[in-house]
């Protein structure tokens, strides 16, 4: 590692899962690739910054240097590393942590065609990752602090220090919401019950998809369920009936709750335990438990991760009936099975560009899947659409799309004014797309009584894998607000909660995604109008919004605690119920 | 069969705790219930105020105490039964001591099987329940200690702590760095305004070791939802007591349809108060090189500093959550007497009324209540809108029977207004003022004027 690297990408070593997963005795790691980059002491980096400073007993810990010699595993980081310096030397966590959120941006940029920017005020570059934080058995994203804090703790017997750094779901979940956080601004303010449950679902998911994507991770889980062979021995291959979609989701799923990261229970990892074994009902989502934002989001993940199971098996079976042996070599069903989830996390990620600037809910959120997909690659080859369909209905979710095809979103049927616009500008000028928006308000459905602006301006370029040419969209954000005093609310016919005082000021948001496709043609305006006079739904939807956000409390006094992802994870460690509307 | 003829109250002002002394006289005798006796916080005109209460106890029961309640085990309910105020309460006599199932000394003990004894729903998780409750009371002292080794403060502290006292949300945060008065002074965790919100809740959450042990010196009953208080009703002839809380942790999943808990529920939010005090040998990495406050390179300081407040921010949380999880232990009663009923909730937040709230009967039972003693003196969470809507007596001042309402309280010490968590709430406190006959300690303005007596029912004579 000595001197500069060579290349596009650098090669580091991780912990697998975490340190608590060990094969033949040794805790099971990988070698991922990263952007290569000149790296400072910290690691730091041109977007990750580790700071090694514990709160707890006020220490810094000297950054990792690569340039120092003192360090013989630093000579080799992607090399093996013993399992010594992995628990004991705070400098491989800092590089365990510098990989998965640089391998996790990656990703995202990978996905969405882009740079992707962390979602702090300042507009900074580097997020600044403390592996170390606190003794806590939390970890968390902290918007504030522009910061990913991880917390340590003593194991439940007292023998050893448990470090959530080491742990690869959780590092991949926090990122995820600094990520998250800095596509979709809104996504953290209160709405539906879906959008307060989204955050942890979708960063699950991708902790979960990232994890499966490491072939090494998902053969393990395959040994330990099946056996390795012992020491020098050769494992037996797969035979048809251990790759059903029933044995699959008994061995990786289950596997995965039984035999990963049980040191993580306390926190919240033994609720992804639950949602990966939740049983598909169509009613779960209307139960008052599931009203709960971290119980709801297992249901996202349950639908996601069933379908991930239902596609592997298929290519599995596809496997083994072609040939005349009837087995499958573990080493290729693995790698299958890391393919499959790698497939699935671009196409969760890539669906963020089609969602709504705002008050996303699960039904959107599967049209936006499906729609970004089909954009990229038109025939279903894998099949993941037609599971997600399916999948989804059986927790009762339907997508939301008012005449697209098979859950997509459908192209709009308004026309457009294009004429006063300039494309070339519209790709980077917020103003420019303001100019566009304005002369085209009746079109996207935007009200007048509406402050209007543009969130973001996004253009991209993604590349279809069946034809090799690439797909080049600009997303916009266009956010619209009104805030009007409750007892005006009925003129707009949108019903104020009972028990609201008139002059309690409540604020309306709306707007659309608009996907502008290669020669700046609108493709798609996504979103829901801020009022509507003509389609009651608008307004009836209004009204669920303000009635769900009243009974969580949310007009009754200062619910910013809710909203730092420290508190969600604590709440969800705790499986703690809401009850605002009991309180004064 | 003896009934009461009248019911007595008298309400002392503690500071901020609870004080409550109930006299059903009969015909022939009297008997005498104290409800909880502490304080965390004197009055400022308090005095040796403890001292002073337990004698005018001692003098209004004519030395002899039939039965103490303690509701649950924070101090501002049972620190007077520690120190010199216990000797004067232990010479009454005290013929019982009611208490919530969690202070059962078998469930408190490092026991591996399940008692064999009669409490219902008593079993290896409830005990595994109590003790990490205790276990949590280890995070206070930790906490407390934690503000001790701060260094002393300099006066030059700008005030607010992360998040507190300031109502800002969170996107309102400048990202290009926080304000001075965000963060505490260099060296420090905890601004003023934070480490006095720290110390109160701290205190009053430290393990009462010896008001305790004195209480369970005594002949105890231990009671939880639906428990028949055989004791109690014996000694109270003629008054009907039911007990609607706390529920048991079998009863609580009925209602919740929760998971299995965890079995030591608290064991996390524990490990958040494992501080390792600078310069302590026992750090992570014991071999690892680590920089000097002076050697911190300058692009890692800001972060440093917002760490550190982060950790504040923390604590806060961890002692309200110990907070919250004690005062849901507090045992709800209520009397019927002289057809009159009076609640007395202790400090039970919705968590503990929940169970009792979810049943029609109870709701019924509670419906017609003509004094309520104000649950966790006022506070946002602890007068279940379910329970208010539900009151019949409540109303304007020429309602006849207008429900009676007391509150143990003191401003500025708990909550903030700005965050509309205020204790006691003032929107709780307007409805008490305009739908029940309210009373409240802090109306007790003069410095001898530490008690104010009421009759609360009567028989009408025949």
């Amino acid at each position: 590692m000595r001197g500069r690297p060579v290349g596009r990408m650098r090669k580091l070593r991780i912990v697998a899962q975490d340190p608590s997963v060990r094969l033949r005795g040794r805790i099971l790691t990988a070698e991922v690739d990263v952007p290569a980059e000149e790296l400072g002491p910290g690691p730091r980096g041109y977007r990750v910054h580790v700071i090694d400073y514990d709160a707890s007993s006020r220490t810094l810990y000297a950054p990792l240097d690569y340039q120092d010699p003192s360090k013989d595993w630093t000579n080799e980081p992607g090399g093996e590393v013993p399992d010594d310096i992995i628990l004991n030397d705070p400098g491989f966590h800092a590089q365990n942590v510098y990989a998965l959120v640089m391998r996790t941006l990656a990703r995202f940029e990978f996905a969405l065609g882009r740079r992707v920017s962390w979602g702090f005020r300042s507009s900074g570059h580097q997020i600044k990752v403390a592996p170390h934080a606190f003794s806590d058995v939390n970890a968390f994203y902290s918007r504030r602090d522009e910061a990913l804090l991880f917390g340590h703790f003593p194991s439940r017997d007292g023998s050893r220090t448990v470090f959530t750094c080491l742990s690869h779901d959780i590092v991949v979940h926090e990122t995820t919401h600094a990520l998250l956080d800095g596509l979709r601004t809104r996504y953290m303010e209160p709405s539906s019950p879906d959008q307060a449950a989204f955050h942890e679902g979708f960063a699950d998911v991708v902790a979960l998809l990232s994890v499966f994507s490491l072939p090494e991770v998902v053969q393990a889980l395959m040994d330990l369920k099946f056996g390795d062979g012992g020491e020098g021995g050769t494992a037996r291959p797969l035979s048809a009936r251990d790759i059903t979609f029933d044995e699959l989701q008994k061995s990786v799923l289950t596997g995965l709750g039984k035999e990963f990261g049980r040191e993580m229970d306390a926190i919240g990892r033994s609720a992804l335990r639950h949602s990966v074994g939740l049983a598909p009902d169509a009613k779960l989502l209307q139960t008052p438990a599931y009203q709960e934002p971290h119980r709801r989001g297992e249901v996202l993940v349950a639908a996601i991760m069933r379908a991930f199971i239902k596609v592997w098996a298929e290519r599995l079976e596809a496997l083994v009936f072609d040939t005349s042996a009837k087995v499958v070599d573990r080493v290729r069903a693995a790698e299958e099975g890391a393919r499959a989830a790698d497939y699935l996390l671009t196409m969760v990620i890539r669906a963020l560009d089609y969602c709504p600037p705002v008050h996303l809910v699960f039904g959107a959120y599967l049209s936006a899947m499906l729609t970004a997909d089909y954009e990229i690659r038109p025939t279903d080859t894998y099949r993941f659409r037609h599971h997600l369909l399916d999948s989804f209905k059986k927790f009762g979710i339907l997508p939301t799309t008012r005449g697209g095809a098979q859950g997509r979103w459908a192209p709009p049927k308004l026309r457009f004014n294009y004429e006063r616009s300039r494309f070339e500008s519209m790709q980077r000028d917020p103003d420019e797309v303001f100019r566009f928006v304005w002369e085209n308000r009746r079109a996207l459905g935007l009200a007048d009584e509406g402050y209007t602006r543009i969130l973001s301006v996004r253009p991209c370029i993604r590349v279809a894998p069946e034809d090799g040419f690439p797909l080049r969209e600009t997303v916009v954000e266009v956010l619209q607000q009104v805030t009007l005093p409750a007892g005006e609310l009925g003129s707009y016919e949108i019903e104020a909660p009972v028990g609201m005082q008139v002059d309690q000021p409540v604020m309306l948001i709306g707007g659309a995604t608009v996907i502008f496709g290669e020669y700046g043609q609108v493709k798609y305006v996504i979103g829901d109008r801020v009022l509507d006079a003509p389609r009651e739904e608008v307004q009836k939807k209004q009204s669920e919004r303000l009635k769900s956000l009243w009974e969580r409390g949310h007009f009754q006094r200062d619910t910013r605690d809710v909203h730092r992802f420290a508190s969600i994870h604590r709440l969800r460690g705790l499986d703690a119920m809401t009850v605002a509307q009991e309180e004064w | 069969m003896d009934k009461p003829v009248s019911v007595r109250l008298w309400s002392y002002r503690v500071g901020f705790g609870d004080c409550f002394l109930l006299r059903f006289a009969y015909r022939r005798f009297n008997r005498h219930v104290l409800i909880d006796f502490g304080t965390t916080k004197a009055d400022a005109r308090g005095g040796n105020q403890m001292k002073e209460i337990a004698e005018h106890i001692a003098r209004t029961c004519n030395g002899k105490l039939d039965a103490i309640v303690a509701t649950h085990r924070h101090r501002d309910h049972i620190s007077g039964f520690a120190g010199r105020s216990w000797k004067i309460i232990r010479d009454l006599s005290p013929g019982l001591v009611v208490l919530p199932w969690t202070e059962h000394p078998d469930a408190a003990i490092n026991a591996r099987e399940a008692p064999d004894d009669a409490h219902e729903g008593f079993d290896l998780s409830s005990r595994r329940h109590v003790r990490s409750l205790f276990r949590m009371q280890e995070v206070a002292r930790a906490v407390c200690e934690a503000l001790r080794a701060e260094p002393p403060d300099d006066g030059l502290d700008a005030v607010g702590g992360p998040g507190e006292g300031d109502s800002r949300t969170e996107r309102d945060w400048p990202g290009t760095g926080p304000r001075r008065s965000e963060l505490p002074a260099t060296g420090r965790f905890f601004s003023p305004a934070l480490r006095k919100q720290l110390q109160f809740m701290g205190e009053d959450n430290l393990a009462n070791a010896e008001a305790v042990k004195n209480l369970l010196s005594l002949p105890c009953e231990f009671v939880q939802f639906g428990s028949k208080a055989q004791q109690l009703t014996k000694l109270l002839p003629g008054v009907k007591v039911h007990v609607l809380g706390p529920p048991t942790l079998v009863q609580n999943q009925e209602i919740s349809r929760q998971r299995p808990k965890d079995p030591d529920e608290f064991w996390h939010l524990v490990q958040l108060a494992t501080e390792r005090p600078a310069g302590a040998a026992k750090t992570l990495f014991p071999g690892a090189r680590v920089l000097s406050h002076e050697a911190q390179p300058p692009e890692t300081r800001w972060f440093i500093k917002r760490l550190n407040a982060e950790r504040g921010y923390q604590l806060l949380e961890l002692v309200r959550s110990l907070d919250k999880v004690l005062n849901n232990t507090s045992v709800i009663l209520l009397f019927e007497a002289c057809d009159k009923k009076l609640l007395f909730p202790g400090d039970a937040q919705i968590e503990n009324w929940r169970y009792a709230l979810c049943q029609k009967r109870i709701k019924k039972l509670l419906a017609d209540v003509d004094v309520y003693k104000v649950g966790h003196h006022g506070s946002l969470n602890a007068t279940p809108k379910t329970l208010w809507n539900g009151f019949i007596r409540k109303g304007s001042g020429k309602k006849p029977r207008r429900l009676k309402t007391f509150m143990s309280t003191l401003e500025n010490l708990h909550g903030e207004s700005v965050r509309e968590t205020e204790v006691p709430r003032q929107k709780l406190v307007h409805a008490l003022r305009t739908q029940s006959d309210l009373f409240s300690t802090q109306s007790l303005r003069r410095k001898e004027d530490f008690v104010k007596e009421f009759r609360l029912a009567a028989l009408k004579s025949r």
